[in-house]
């Protein structure tokens, strides 16, 4: 992401120029953005000609004409879709214009390459590190994935905030049989050639930090080894130059869920340390762990939560999704800014999880924050029951 | 060039027309329309006045129906017409005939919903298509019960020899001959690992033969003069337990598989030894007969076999209930054949039974009569492309009720239909050496067979997993269902959210864990507020499913398909019973 330009006053207010580049900056963005917020954006509008009154859509009589304006929304609900690359912003209009009246409702979209302006009351320091984070190019490597069993794959992309999926391969292989085992072979022959094509597809190999391929048994092996067969066939020079860039590593299942699995091994940390979903994932593991143990060292839940911070240096790392940040009560949301900034001041760890990933996900089922504790504090719940 | 019609390709066209034909009295033959006629009247005897809606027209298409049998025909004008309310008391429906009636406009309104969640896709309609050849399902039920199928599943530790085990089995039977073992045996050796020479038999895939491992599950069947078998042979290696449960859901009891000599690597936690026999049972396997195999590597020691047969003992009983008197203990060598189908003269102490003995035993006990009422479900568990268009062969075992060739399915959860065109059995009589395709007029529960489709819209949408059923009893897929569940020893707690692989039948699916009705923890407390369940624990859950919607069964519909068991990371860490299916009305 670009930031064309920052104005905050000494109360914090102030208005930022921001300009997104991939998804994940989209992301950052629909994750700053809360109902009451001012949005200047170029936008489409259907504007009926010929006519004082403006209406929107397709309505009858007068001639409607698609004009480009500059609006001023009062935001009051967003809606973003990650495989989309757009985002829609709702709002009432601030601003008397030409075409359109004050108080008027649009819904602008905002895709990639457009510039925003966004205004807030109040810039806190969680918008503010989004803001930071989203605009630092070193945190921006992207991996890419193929997680797959004989009959499925899935072809994905892991960026810092979010797992895409983009292509799934099925396909029925029929089972061998006692003394003929051709229709299989030829299906699982086949079912390995589409995969590598799609893997080639989908994924740009060249601008990737590297490409994981996941399966249980031989079947990554079989896929990295007829994409690197497809590389020599056609001579592609620059495929055999990120050769290196491809990881054959293990899981148990071929679904989605096989690559958390994988990442978690120690050969993958090693390769790919210095990402954040990586770190995230290790943490939540870390967390399931604990809390298997069942000695009172991970808690999740607000109260439970708030019980540890109130005791300073009890918590060692505290996990937080996104989701609980773009909260429309900005009562609710400065709450949970105090306490990350109060964790943070005793000196623990805060790791904030995004929830299009799937540990993210898996954290906002289980309330959306929990904590790892640095000793055993047993009965955090009790007074609850 | 001259164009080539086989012979097979004449006979399958001449099909189509008969099994499209309605019923047309002008079409009849004379002998055809003159028994209509003669048996008309015999009908409407019965049957005049009492139903609403029934007229001629309708009697005569139904006796036609009916290959011109009174019996079956007033059958059906009782099963599909009302009666007339002026008739006496008890012609009114009874309370059961109600209910049915009511449950069936309940399916009907629930196909409507599921063809609605496909984007409005028109509702396609599948009717029933009678079988193409009348024949005598009682007695031909009667025929097939002499001789019944038992399917077992050899199971075990990985290099325990489950394949060589079978291959020896089929070798001592005389079902692979001598000339097959000889080339096996040459080829073994070229790439020098001649002890693998009998698992090749069942071990075909390049992959399998290079690693020396088994990939996926093989069944082959064979056939002794008292009864038929399915044997399944099953991966041992960690990575393909998905595979392997795959072939338990098929399978009626389970031979497990020791090796005696690295028992205890087999039986640790990161072996399959236990995981193999949890799932069995997790998944309605009572039986279970156990091989101490490789024991001529110990010198047919009985004290080693005493020791590791009460630990298996103390595990199989205490932690997984199995009946005492459903465990057979035998010493074996697979690869030199001792126990197997031949007595073994190196261990005089053994006077059990050998293997087939045992497998005799458990076939002879088979007493499950196929009822003719019952209704067809088949779960696709392998799936070969015909040559035309709309052709597909799946093959599975029969889950319950018959199937004969002519009569439509209907394939949940995308409710394609095909007719089915041939029955094929495939099996090797003992002493034979030849592999048998046999067509069959009909197929009965617990067979394993092949169903040629024809007429299938969307081939490609059928996938290995799906049920198959006859008109009017799809099973409706669902994405969310309840279950009861028991955790086994974990090594991080199964929370809300965490996502999952779910094994129901043959199918794998990703789930997650939707929300905990309760928790049952280790120590028995109840517990409503908890978000995880712990090592030992159990609860009610519900279950979201996160990929395409499944057919699903309750226990109590189903105590075989009602089954799931859960994988989390290459673990099994539970298993459990469906109680309740919900379904959204929209998605």
């Amino acid at each position: 992401m670009k930031l064309l330009s920052e104005t905050i006053e000494k109360d914090k207010s102030g208005e930022l120029a921001l300009l997104p580049e991939d998804k994940d900056d989209l992301w950052a963005i629909y994750n700053l953005i809360a109902k009451g917020d001012l949005v200047k954006i170029k936008t489409f509008r259907n504007i009926k000609k010929g006519k004082g009154k403006e209406s929107t859509g397709s309505g009858s009589g007068g001639v409607n004409v698609r004009k480009l304006l500059l609006l001023t929304l009062r935001v009051e609900s967003i809606e973003y879709t990650p495989s989309d690359e757009v985002m829609r912003i709702k709002g009432r209009t601030t601003e008397q214009n030409e075409d359109v009246p004050q108080g008027s409702y649009h819904t602008a979209e905002l895709g990639l390459g457009q510039k925003v302006r966004l205004e807030k009351d109040e810039w806190d320091e969680i918008a503010l590190d989004t803001i930071r984070s989203a605009c630092s190019i070193e945190a921006k490597a992207e991996v890419g994935a193929v997680v797959l069993e004989e009959g499925v794959a899935h072809v994905c992309l892991l960026t810092e905030n979010m797992t895409v999926l983009r292509n799934k391969v099925q396909k029925s292989i029929p089972k061998k049989r006692r003394g003929d085992s051709s229709q299989h072979d030829n299906a699982l022959r086949k079912f390995i050639e589409t995969t590598a094509e799609s893997t080639l597809r989908n994924l740009d190999t060249d601008r990737l930090k590297a490409v994981i391929l996941v399966s249980p048994g031989t079947t990554a092996k079989l896929l990295y080894e007829k994409i690197i067969e497809i590389a020599t066939k056609s001579h592609n020079k620059q495929l055999l130059h990120s050769r290196g860039k491809f990881i054959v590593a293990h899981s148990s299942t071929g679904y989605l869920q096989g690559l958390e699995e994988a990442l978690k091994t120690p050969e993958l940390q090693k390769k790919l340390s210095d990402t954040k979903f990586q770190r995230n994932i290790i943490l939540f593991d870390e967390f399931s762990k604990l809390l298997n143990e069942d000695q009172g060292k991970a808690w999740y839940g607000e109260e439970e939560v708030e019980k540890a911070a109130a005791v300073p240096g009890a918590i060692k790392v505290l996990m937080i999704t996104d989701s609980l940040f773009k909260n429309d009560d900005v009562s609710r949301r400065k709450h949970y800014i105090e306490l990350v900034d109060k964790v943070k001041e005793s000196g623990a760890e805060v790791a904030q999880f995004s929830s299009l990933h799937d540990t993210g996900e898996q954290l906002n089922q289980l309330t959306g924050i929990a904590v790892i504790l640095n000793y055993p504090m047993p009965d955090l719940d009790e007074d609850d029951e | 060039m001259p164009l080539n019609y086989s012979q097979d390709d004449m006979e399958d066209y001449a099909n189509e027309n008969d099994s499209d034909e309605q019923f047309n009295e002008d079409n009849l033959n004379d002998e055809d329309y003159n028994t209509l006629y003669e048996l008309l009247p015999k009908v409407k005897e019965q049957t005049d006045g009492k139903y609403r809606n029934l007229d001629d027209q309708k009697i005569k298409e139904l006796l036609w129906m009916n290959y011109f049998s009174i019996d079956d025909t007033i059958e059906e004008i009782k099963r599909s017409y009302k009666r007339k309310k002026v008739a006496s008391n008890f012609a009114k429906p009874s309370p059961d005939e109600v209910h049915n009636e009511v449950s069936q406009v309940t399916k009907g309104v629930s196909q409507l919903k599921v063809a609605e969640e496909k984007n409005n896709r028109s509702v396609k309609k599948v009717n029933a298509t009678k079988p193409k050849t009348k024949i005598n399902i009682q007695k031909a039920i009667a025929q097939k019960a002499k001789k019944p199928n038992l399917s077992f599943i050899m199971i075990g530790h990985v290099d325990s020899g489950k394949s060589t085990m079978i291959g020896r089995l089929l070798y001592d039977l005389h079902i692979v001959d001598s000339k097959v073992m000889h080339k096996l045996t040459q080829e073994s050796e070229r790439i020098g690992k001649p002890s693998f020479s009998l698992a090749w038999v069942m071990d075909q895939t390049p992959e399998e033969r290079e690693r020396g491992v088994t990939v996926d599950i093989c069944e082959t069947q064979f056939e002794t003069d008292k009864g038929r078998y399915t044997v399944i042979d099953s991966p041992g290696h960690k990575d393909y337990v998905p595979q392997m449960i795959n072939g338990v859901t098929q399978a009626d009891i389970a031979v497990m598989i020791v090796d005696i000599a690295s028992f205890k690597s087999g039986f640790g936690d990161n072996g399959q030894t236990k995981e193999h026999l949890t799932i069995a049972k997790s998944l309605g396997i009572d039986n279970c007969i156990i091989c101490i195999n490789k024991m001529d590597s110990i010198g047919w020691d009985k004290e080693m076999f005493d020791s590791v047969k009460g630990e298996l003992d103390d595990f199989l009983m205490e932690e997984l209930h199995f009946k005492p008197a459903n465990l057979k203990f035998v010493p074996t060598s697979g690869y030199l054949g001792d126990n197997i189908v031949k007595r073994s003269q190196n261990c005089s102490w053994y006077n059990g039974k050998v293997l087939m003995e045992l497998l005799e035993d458990a076939n002879a006990s088979i007493k499950e009569v196929v009822d003719k009422k019952s209704e067809f479900a088949m779960t696709v568990n392998d799936l070969q492309k015909g040559g035309r268009e709309g052709e597909l062969t799946i093959g599975g075992r029969i889950h319950s009720g018959t199937i004969q060739p002519g009569e439509t399915i209907v394939i949940s959860p995308t409710n394609e239909s095909g007719v089915v065109d041939g029955i094929t059995v495939t099996s090797t009589p003992v002493g034979t050496f030849k592999m048998q395709k046999k067509t069959a007029q009909l197929a009965i529960r617990s067979e394993f067979v092949d169903l040629k489709l024809k007429k299938v819209e969307n081939p490609d949408d059928i996938l290995i997993g799906d049920v198959a059923t006859k008109p009017g009893h799809y099973i409706k897929p669902v994405k969310e269902f309840k279950c009861d569940i028991n955790c086994f020893n974990l090594n991080r707690p199964l929370l809300v959210g965490t996502p999952f692989i779910l094994f129901r039948g043959n199918i794998s699916i990703p789930c997650r864990l939707k929300s905990i009705d309760y928790v049952v923890t280790a120590s028995g407390k109840m517990n409503k507020k908890r978000k995880h369940l712990a090592s030992s624990s159990s609860g009610l859950v519900n279950i979201e499913v996160l990929d395409r919607s499944i057919p699903m069964f309750t226990f109590k519909q189903d105590t075989k398909l009602g089954r799931v068991v859960l994988r989390r990371d290459g673990k099994t860490i539970g298993a459990g019973k469906v109680v309740g299916l919900v379904t959204h009305k929209t998605e």
